[in-house]
């Protein structure tokens, strides 16, 4: 489904867009999907995505998971109203994020953020952030200045008072 | 053709070639929100900027919401006189808990105060971060309650006024509490509004002292209508926010602070 540039169809009704990546991959996709996506949602409001939506800033490999994702849950809004339909696809939804985030290491998570972001998928951000967070939580304070390239400007006076104020936190 | 720009750091298009991604600020802001608490304080000791951000009112307002920390049931808090009115109770009471059958009823004891009549104590109608002023109309007292660890202290005496009215506020730029009371004073025939501030916790002394600056123009007259309100229903209808300019310090004026009339 990802990078598929036939020409443009409908399907089941919907109009169809096409979304272009930073490095010009062409991803079709309809309205209903694409407009999860707040931002292209008000393009679509806007009727000015004719020619195509660029997106200069998202890469094509980050656009195909993107679109995977919207695919995958513009059925679900789709769904709304059929009980028996949305509590299957609810399990699938669910698998298939957690497939999606799983995978990913924090280079390639950082920028699907980014993308969710800019683009403001609020659910696929919400779940993106969750995921480098739950990377995170175990870790101390050495090793986030060491993953995320960040100097430690206290001195070790107030560095020793903020972890004697939290010691509870500091605790293995 | 439409284009777009991004006001954002761009993601570089050569992916997976040599530099690292790193995420702006207000990204990485948006990841620490999901973090539970114990990992939050231990970030504090990361660097200053993470410090700031973490320990921010926004952030922590942020970070209550995402990670659906439920509030607690809500409960009345209220004061009320004794038998021989020669002393005031204190209670909290659930309105979602039931009272069992042919028990004692549910609403729980703080604890008294002797030598306070009920029916002369009014206290603010919410409390600030936790805490509650209590205002003693006869004995002309005020006492800051912690209903969550059952602790009250007196505030040392003020000057005494019949007319007066008083509200509690937070300054969260510098984590103290601080009482504020306005009331009039006949000096040379002529009424004044007078403004008296105590902080807790006594950095500054353990005494009332007056407003730098005393009270601006602008807000006297707002500031009349205050004591009286207050004194016709009893109780202390006023609440104060702390305005605080990040450009101005609290101390310079007294303009830094708004007065809000609840009633």
């Amino acid at each position: 489904m990802a990078a598929a540039a036939a020409e443009a169809t409908t399907d089941g009704g919907g109009k169809m867009i096409i979304l272009i990546s930073a490095d010009g991959k062409r991803f079709e996709v309809t309205e209903a999907v694409a407009s999860q996506s707040q931002l292209i949602s008000n393009m679509i409001e806007d009727d000015c995505t004719e020619n195509g939506v660029r997106l200069p800033n998202v890469d094509g490999d980050i656009l195909t998971m993107v679109v995977d994702y919207c695919n995958m849950h513009a059925g679900d809004a789709a769904a709304a109203g059929d009980t028996m339909k949305a509590s299957s696809t609810e399990e699938e939804l669910k698998k298939f994020d957690a497939e999606l985030v799983q995978a990913l290491e924090n280079p390639v998570l950082f920028k699907l953020i980014l993308a969710a972001n800019f683009l403001n998928i609020k659910s696929l951000l919400d779940m993106t952030c969750q995921r480098v967070a739950d990377m995170m939580s175990g870790k101390t304070p050495e090793q986030m200045r060491e993953t995320f390239s960040i100097e430690n400007d206290f001195t070790p006076e107030e560095e020793a008072a903020i972890r004697q104020e939290n010691a509870w936190a500091f605790d293995d | 053709m439409v284009m777009m720009s991004c006001k954002r750091r761009k993601v570089s298009p050569a992916s997976g070639a040599g530099a690292p991604v790193v995420l702006p600020e207000e990204m990485m802001i948006e990841v620490l929100q999901w973090l539970p608490v114990e990992s939050v304080l231990r970030f504090r000791a990361v660097c200053r900027s993470w410090a700031t951000a973490l320990s921010s009112d926004q952030f922590r307002g942020f970070h209550t919401a995402k990670n659906k920390i439920k509030p607690l049931p809500p409960k009345l808090f209220f004061v009320a006189q004794t038998a021989g009115f020669g002393s005031t109770s204190v209670h909290t009471s659930s309105p979602l808990s039931r009272s069992v059958p042919g028990g004692d009823d549910h609403r729980d004891l703080l604890f008294s105060l002797d030598n306070v009549r009920g029916d002369f104590m009014a206290m603010t109608p919410t409390p600030c971060h936790g805490l509650t002023l209590l205002h003693d109309a006869m004995g002309l007292e005020y006492y800051v309650l912690n209903a969550a660890t059952r602790s009250i202290s007196r505030l040392p005496p003020c000057q005494t006024v019949p007319s007066g009215s008083a509200g509690l506020g937070f300054d969260a730029r510098t984590g103290e509490y601080k009482v504020v009371r306005l009331f009039r004073e006949i000096i040379s025939g002529e009424p004044h509004t007078k403004c008296q501030i105590y902080t807790l916790g006594g950095k500054h002394g353990d005494s009332w002292r007056p407003a730098s600056g005393g009270v601006p123009f602008k807000f006297r007259t707002a500031g009349t209508y205050s004591i009286s309100a207050s004194q016709q229903h009893k109780l202390l209808l006023l609440e104060f926010q702390w305005l605080l300019s990040l450009r101005r310090g609290w101390h310079s004026r007294w303009g830094n602070f708004l007065v809000f009339f609840i009633h």
